[in-house]
């Protein structure tokens, strides 16, 4: 605050006569020109010295009509990895009208642009929130005299991009066999006939075959519809914005009488202007979201759990010798549901008899503020506020019901049954609202802020002071998070070629201890566009070019340790656990346990630089613009389990961890025009590499050494290393005596076809002490391509997303088959069989165990993310109109996405397994936009 | 460029200033609010709250039989288990760092002498500084008794601390920041082990004269701390600091500090005074009694006249056997229950038991002997173990021979000697064969102090302060007893023959003791590993045989045969310390050998 003061003071003591006032460029290009929206102001993109993305909301709808904010994100901004994550420091927080706040509600029409936060220096006001990068959303507001009419209509098919494949019941059968097999036994589990009959189809309701995922359970294409609304304009004092948007999606699921989700977004904006020098605002959203469904929600985790062949899913009742003396029947039809004693659950039952459930999801938002101009005391001086409530709130309604099932007797001659009735029917139609699963969360923002921006020849200077409030209050949550800041930001350019920039934040939060609650840290940047020297200024290749580079100091407070999510942690602080009895039962007290020692701690910081350059190049047709960053994020609060003298008495928390992160981004963009065509071809590249440079790790002895996190990076992933399978000449004849000289695994006794490991620390003995670092679980590289043509009125777009680098296990159940119960996909078939033993088999040997030696993540089930695909292709046509049509634009598109994916193991990162499948789109829509 | 500043900027400042300021005093926002956490007031206001506090404490006194399952106080030889749970096991290997994560030092929460050890010294600080200066509101009696137990648990694991790992630092604040306390330091002119002995001095006394000679109502404070407890083990700690390791460890010679044991013989004989002074409270019980030092079957807790420190435990249950005695003693899983490896008596420890007159073992005779391999010994010699033939349980019959082929017993489960340890699993205790109601009513306890001990250790060190090593007839001023009336005491108390002045066929007065020690303390804790390391006598055990006996069912054949070759080197004087805490700073090192 204080050194706020100081700046603005010196700012007004350099003032000058603004006579020649420097004007850039005449142009709204915002990737140079145009004003763009940073934390609490508004600034030329040319002024800045930080790494800085700018997406305008109409253009990029223009030519890509997906809803989602993010998905305007991920391949069209440098440096994206993914829709939230920006240089893979994480994801990104989302800030609304200078409000920190989720932002998923949002439909991109009501957004006028959207700007990311790369570097320390730029989204520093945003403190802890702001420790990886910051996507700063503005929303539309009307505009003077000018009346808009929006309406957009969309409807669209999602198609299953891939579906699990469980094997079907005789092969489930033959494969359980030679499970059981391999685990000792001599004979079969399924006798041949059983399987046989099966595989016939000789009687599904002896030989069951149950498909979950097959079309009867599960829709292969969904629907959706879109529709919004806008109405804006105003006069010279009020302006107002409305929207109106329905958000329809239908589920996957076939049975049930419903499944799918309704969404109404509302808002109301309002900015008036109450006198000459104030300016109030208002605006009030609300987001009502339903989702109607079966009472189970657990269909697609239960799909891939039961299996296909324990009992028959519907029993026709004409088959039922005992039909008269089964009491109180409710018939599917002219069938009864399936079941044994054991297995009542049938997941045809659940869908249309086990009653209902409804999610209501509602928000609220109201936020109010205000502009004061203070021109007539001060050039350039203005005064802003705002206050913000959101309120959330979430509950589930069910109907709950029971159904009975009938298990089946043996069959007679004729192959009919006794039935019997397990469970009853229960049906109500009472709803209850069940407490775990609803929530009110309230939160509060406030902030105000001083602007001052002036020209004074060659001199421009643009500051704004800062103090921020938020609050968060969560349903049974003991402590609030509370965090208050202050900051400062000057930016000081020089006459249009040299940037200075400084800020200053101060840091508040309530984690820390009250004697020291805030934290102050400095940011700077810099930059030089070398373009507007002389000796530049006649260069036929380069229109513009721009130096840049920043540095910043964040601290957070992101940290949920100890048993306060985080807070007292610098107190000595006691929990009650329960009652102790003393005295010989006599007394009884409450147990109190130490749970922290008074924490010596400070804020978690990140020290970030970003250095790179802006350019246009051949008469503004090229644009390039390429980033370094290097941000090394340090004392994140750990226990300090191994790095703090035990005579302490309790593990004590402290800041010790650090990663650096650093990597290098680069965006080009081409336009040409050809005729009537005109093409914008698009490039963003980015490579991302982190290692971890200090961890609260035992020091390990020099074997294992390897173990050891530093050095390497914060997603990598820890397994063992595979040498193959064991075959039949590393064991002793006797087939479970490994031979010797062979490393023993400590997982159990092994077999043929089991995974060998490779000893890594030489000990003779396999365990977690063999385990190194094997590759990183995210990719490290992406890079888009973006193709926009127009011609006449036609326009097509295209994106397409590649991105490798990183690597996954395969340790999901659909892989990894643990015990007796577990469900088979077609994975199993290729597994290690003895009886004709391939050393290269690429499943291990099955085993209805749990597989403890090799159900372990490792080489053996390490696959490559590497993948690339077209994410989005649109091709639109707008109506010619005559020029003075209230009907300003009227456009019909037609939209795809993930239309095509290729990837060595696209299979395995297309699959849902136990959940709702990923989807390809099609969409069809139209736009129509009156001014008047 | 003019710098000046005109009223109309001046006013601007003015203006924003206070906008700003407003914003300053926003900091009460960032607070926390009173009801989020337990304040001092609810955990330390009335004499009951303060005292619940300190009783949490009592469930970590120790019990070495019970730290963890399968974790026992066999760490000097006096068992063999073929199963690397055990700590005898790791213990004759040497395997000491294992004991890092069982035994020793526990990583599971509310077992372990290392972790609960700290943690207790510091909730001990906690108390005491609140004592200070907090808001409890208690009379000076009930100030005195909370000081007194804060005291005395801060001592006993600095103790218990310094005697398995060494010197330590003294923590008597609460730590917060200054926490890089070395390890080897001075006080009150003594050095390292010495010096860490005499702040645990300190604080023994100090509650020796806070805490009652014994609490005022048995039924509702018995297992509760007091003078005597304090006494005893201020006792022990001198006998430690003046032992010939410790000695060393200080700066000086690897031989007794008659200087130490003057103190120590004092301070026993202070002990024994009080006991022998409150015939109501405390005396050695008689041998029909002795057993219910160690277990029981009649649902009430381990615990007599004799008993000083022990982990008070009244819970009754099978666990206690199915978890505890079956896991660690208990052979024949298949049988008794328990688990399928146990700890069994060596041959060498059992040839420790004096013959009924007194005079030792001697294996080429007795060995073949039906008469007096197992019969006509100490009569402590069959209270504490079962050898082939005896019955744990009615009609259960231990079958241990191993010539030709092994008996039924020692066929099923890999266990090493003919062996069983008895003195905690009473008669008909199983969860397989025996008595279901005696099991559920069974407890056992290892007591950490009981007067026997207390006994022996004056013995000990006054046969060394005023006895030069070899006479029974030393007494320390003004004592109730000499040395050798007090090893009689315990002797004679359980039916065995009086030793003399010169330690009858031991020869030496010395040797007598230890040997007395192993015997009448045997299984209990770790007084065997303690004994061989205050002495130095584990080097000379390094390559040593660990025997069993073979022999025959019709008893013709009688063989000796080693299973093992003990490993004792002379890093095991100490155990290792957890690895990373002694790269922290370097005051703090590891142990000599195990870095």
């Amino acid at each position: 605050m204080l050194i706020w003061t100081i700046s603005s003071v010196q700012i007004i003591a350099q003032e000058k006569q603004d006579t020649n006032k420097v004007v850039l460029q005449p142009s709204e290009d915002l990737k140079v020109d145009g004003d763009i929206f940073l934390p609490f102001q508004t600034m030329k993109k040319v002024r800045t010295t930080g790494n800085i993305a700018v997406v305008d909301a109409n253009e990029s709808l223009e030519s890509d009509s997906r809803l989602d904010f993010n998905a305007h994100l991920n391949g069209k901004v440098p440096g994206a990895f993914g829709n939230f994550d920006f240089h893979r420091l994480g994801d990104a927080v989302t800030v609304v009208d200078g409000v920190i706040r989720d932002a998923s509600y949002l439909n991109m029409q009501e957004i006028e642009q959207i700007t990311v936060l790369k570097d320390a220096y730029s989204r520093m006001l945003y403190g802890s929130d702001g420790d990886a990068a910051v996507i700063l959303i503005t929303t539309k507001s009307g505009a003077k005299f000018k009346k808009v009419l929006k309406f957009t209509l969309e409807q669209g098919l999602q198609t299953a991009l891939s579906m699990p494949k469980f094997l079907d019941a005789a092969t489930y059968m033959e494969t359980y066999n030679k499970a059981f097999k391999n685990d000792g036994n001599t004979n079969s589990f399924y006798r041949q006939g059983v399987i046989d009959s099966t595989r016939n189809n000789y009687d599904p309701l002896l030989y069951p075959n149950n498909d979950y995922w097959g079309p009867e359970f599960v829709n292969n294409a969904s629907n959706f519809t879109n529709f919004y609304s806008e109405a804006s304009g105003g006069n010279d004092k009020v302006q107002y914005f409305l929207n109106l948007g329905w958000k329809r999606s239908k589920g996957w699921l076939a049975l049930p009488e419903k499944d799918g989700s309704n969404r109404l977004n509302l808002r109301g904006k309002v900015d008036f202007e109450v006198n000459d020098w104030l300016k109030m605002k208002t605006d009030i959203v609300a987001i009502f979201d339903f989702y109607n469904g079966p009472q189970s929600s657990t269909f697609f985790s239960d799909a891939s759990t039961l299996l296909p062949n324990s009992f028959p899913l519907l029993i026709p009742m004409d088959r039922v010798l005992n039909l008269s003396s089964l009491a109180g029947q409710n018939p599917v039809g002219t069938s009864l549901l399936g079941g044994t004693s054991v297995y009542q659950q049938n997941l045809y039952g659940d869908m249309i008899r086990g009653g209902k459930r409804s999610d209501i999801n509602r928000f609220l938002q109201y936020m109010v503020g205000f502009d004061i101009n203070l021109e007539k005391l001060t050039k350039g001086l203005k005064l802003s506020g705002l206050f913000d409530l959101d309120f959330f709130n979430y509950y589930s309604q069910f109907i709950d019901n029971n159904y009975a099932v009938y298990a089946l007797g043996l069959p007679d001659v004729a192959g009919d049954f006794n039935l019997t009735k397990i469970g009853v029917d229960k049906f109500t139609t009472a709803q209850t609202v069940n407490n775990d699963f609803s929530s009110f969360n309230r939160s509060y923002n406030g902030y105000l802020t001083a602007n001052y921006d002036r020209i004074f020849g060659k001199h421009q200077v643009s500051v704004v002071a800062l103090g921020y409030y938020k609050q968060l209050v969560e349903n049974e949550v003991v402590q609030d998070l509370k965090r208050l800041r202050f900051g400062a930001q000057a930016n000081y350019t020089y006459d249009n070629k040299y940037i200075l920039e400084a800020g200053l934040l101060s840091e508040g939060s309530n984690k820390m201890n009250p004697d020291s609650r805030f934290k102050t840290v400095p940011s700077f940047g810099a930059a030089w566009i070398l373009s507007n020297e002389n000796f530049m200024k006649n260069n036929s290749v380069v229109d513009f070019i721009k130096l840049r580079g920043s540095y910043g100091v964040l601290v957070n407070d992101n940290w949920t340790l100890g048993d306060y999510n985080g807070y007292f942690l610098y107190e000595q602080n006691y929990a009650r656990t329960g009652t102790f009895t003393y005295n010989n039962s006599l007394n009884a007290n409450s147990i109190v346990t130490i749970q922290s020692l008074g924490n010596i701690y400070d804020f978690q910081s990140r020290k970030e630089f970003v250095g790179g350059f802006d350019a246009y190049l051949l008469n503004k047709k090229l644009w390039i613009e390429s980033s370094y960053w290097n941000s090394l994020s340090s004392g994140n609060m750990v226990a300090l389990a191994n790095n703090a003298p035990a005579t302490l008495g309790i593990i004590p928390f402290g800041n010790f961890n650090s990663t650096r992160y650093q990597g290098v981004e680069l965006g080009l963009s081409y336009n040409e025009q050809v005729g009537d065509i005109k093409m914008n071809l698009g490039v963003n590249y980015a490579y991302a590499t982190s290692a971890i440079t200090k961890w609260e790790e035992p020091i390990y002895p020099d074997q294992n050494k390897h173990l050891s996190r530093v050095g390497n990076p914060i997603n990598a992933m820890w397994g063992l290393t595979d040498d193959g399978l064991y075959s039949s000449a590393d064991f002793e004849p006797d087939g479970t005596t490994l031979v010797a000289g062979l490393p023993v695994p400590s997982y159990g006794v092994v077999r043929p076809g089991d995974i060998k490991y490779l000893d890594v620390n030489g000990d003779e003995i396999i365990n977690s002490d063999d385990e190194s670092a094997l590759g990183v679980n995210s990719n490290s590289q992406q890079i888009s391509l973006i193709i926009d043509l127009n011609y006449k009125n036609w326009q097509l777009f295209i994106l397409g997303i590649g991105s490798w680098g990183g690597n996954g296990f395969k340790n999901s159940d659909y892989y990894w088959f643990r015990g007796n119960e577990a469900k088979y996909s077609e994975v199993a078939l290729n597994a290690f069989d003895p009886e004709n033993p391939n050393p290269n088999a690429e499943y291990p040997r099955l085993s209805l165990g749990n597989g403890d030696n090799n159900y372990k993540n490792s080489t053996f089930w390490m696959y490559d993310r590497s993948s690339f695909s077209i994410s989005a292709v649109q091709l639109g046509y707008d109506f010619n109109l005559p020029p003075n049509a209230t009907l300003k634009s009227l456009k019909l598109y037609a939209r795809g996405s993930n239309l095509l994916s290729a990837g060595k193991n696209i299979d395995i990162l297309q699959l849902n397994w136990d959940s709702a499948p990923q989807n390809r789109v099609f969409a069809f829509g139209l736009i129509a936009n009156f001014e008047y | 460029m003019k710098i000046k500043m005109n009223a109309k900027k001046i006013k601007l400042v003015l203006l924003i200033l206070p906008v700003l300021i407003a914003l300053g005093s926003c900091e009460e926002y960032l607070n926390v609010p009173s009801e989020a956490d337990v304040t001092e007031e609810k955990v330390f206001g009335t004499y009951n709250l303060f005292q619940g506090y300190v009783d949490q404490m009592y469930p970590c006194i120790l019990d070495h039989n019970r730290t963890y399952y399968t974790c026992t106080g066999e760490m000097g030889g006096e068992a063999i288990s073929p199963g690397g749970n055990h700590t005898s096991y790791r213990a004759l290997r040497g395997n000491y760092r294992d004991f890092l994560d069982r035994g020793y030092y526990q990583t599971t929460d509310f077992v372990g002498i290392w972790q609960n050890g700290w943690r207790v010294i510091r909730m001990c600080n906690i108390g005491l500084k609140n004592l200070e200066s907090g808001s409890l509101v208690a009379t000076d009696e009930e100030k005195k008794l909370i000081e007194g137990q804060l005291r005395f648990f801060r001592a006993y694991f600095h103790f218990e601390i310094a005697n398995a790992w060494g010197p330590m630092p003294y923590i008597n604040e609460v730590l917060a920041d200054d926490f890089q306390k070395p390890r080897y330091y001075e006080y009150k002119g003594k050095e390292n082990f010495q010096a860490t002995m005499e702040y645990v001095v300190e604080d023994f006394e100090k509650a020796a004269q806070l805490l009652p000679v014994a609490w005022p109502d048995p039924s509702t404070q018995l297992g509760r701390l007091t003078a005597l407890a304090a006494l005893s083990y201020k006792a022990k700690a001198l006998l430690w600091a003046g032992s010939p390791l410790m000695n060393e460890n200080s700066g000086g010679a690897a031989e007794v500090n008659t200087e130490y044991m003057e103190r120590a013989a004092i301070a026993a004989d202070e002990a024994i005074k009080m006991a022998e002074n409150n015939p109501a409270s405390y005396g050695l019980v008689d041998w029909a009694d002795y057993s219910r030092n160690f277990a029981r079957t009649d649902k009430t807790v381990v615990w007599t006249k004799e008993t000083i420190v022990a982990l008070y435990r009244n819970n009754f249950e099978k666990e206690v056997f199915s978890e505890y005695t079956g896991r660690s003693n208990a052979v024949n899983s298949g049988v008794f229950g328990g688990n399928a490896q146990q700890s069994t008596p060596t041959q060498n420890y059992v040839d420790r038991f004096e013959m009924a007159d007194g005079s030792l073992y001697n294996p080429a005779v007795h060995d073949a002997d039906n008469a007096l391999r197992w019969n006509g010994r100490d009569p402590r010699f069959r209270h504490a173990i079962y050898v082939d033939g005896d019955f744990p349980c009615t009609g259960k019959q231990l079958k241990m021979w191993t010539l030709p082929t092994k008996g039924a017993t020692i066929a099923t489960d890999g266990q090493l000697t003919p062996y069983v340890i008895k003195k905690f699993w009473p008669f008909n205790v199983s969860d397989k064969a025996g008595d279901a109601t005696l099991t559920l009513n069974y407890a056992f306890n290892s007591p950490q102090m009981r007067l026997a001990d207390v006994y022996l250790m004056y013995a000990e060190a006054t046969n060394w302060a005023y006895g030069a090593g070899n006479n029974g007839n030393a007494t320390a001023p003004g004592a109730n007893h000499t040395a050798l009336e007090a090893v009689n005491l315990v002797r004679q108390r359980v039916g065995h023959v009086p030793t003399t002045a010169t330690g009858g066929a031991h020869g030496n007065f010395h040797t007598l003791i230890l040997n007395e020690r192993a015997v009448e303390l045997c299984y209990e804790s770790n007084h065997l590993w303690n004994d061989i390391r205050r002495y130095k006598i584990g080097e000379t055990l390094h390559g040593s045989s660990i025997l069993t006996l073979d022999f025959d069912q019709g008893y013709t054949i009688f063989q000796r045969r080693e299973v093992l070759k003990m490993t004792f080197e002379k890093r095991q004087y100490w155990l290792p310390l957890p690895r990373s805490l002694t790269f922290l700073y370097p005051e703090f090192p590891q142990n000599d050998g195990w870095n």
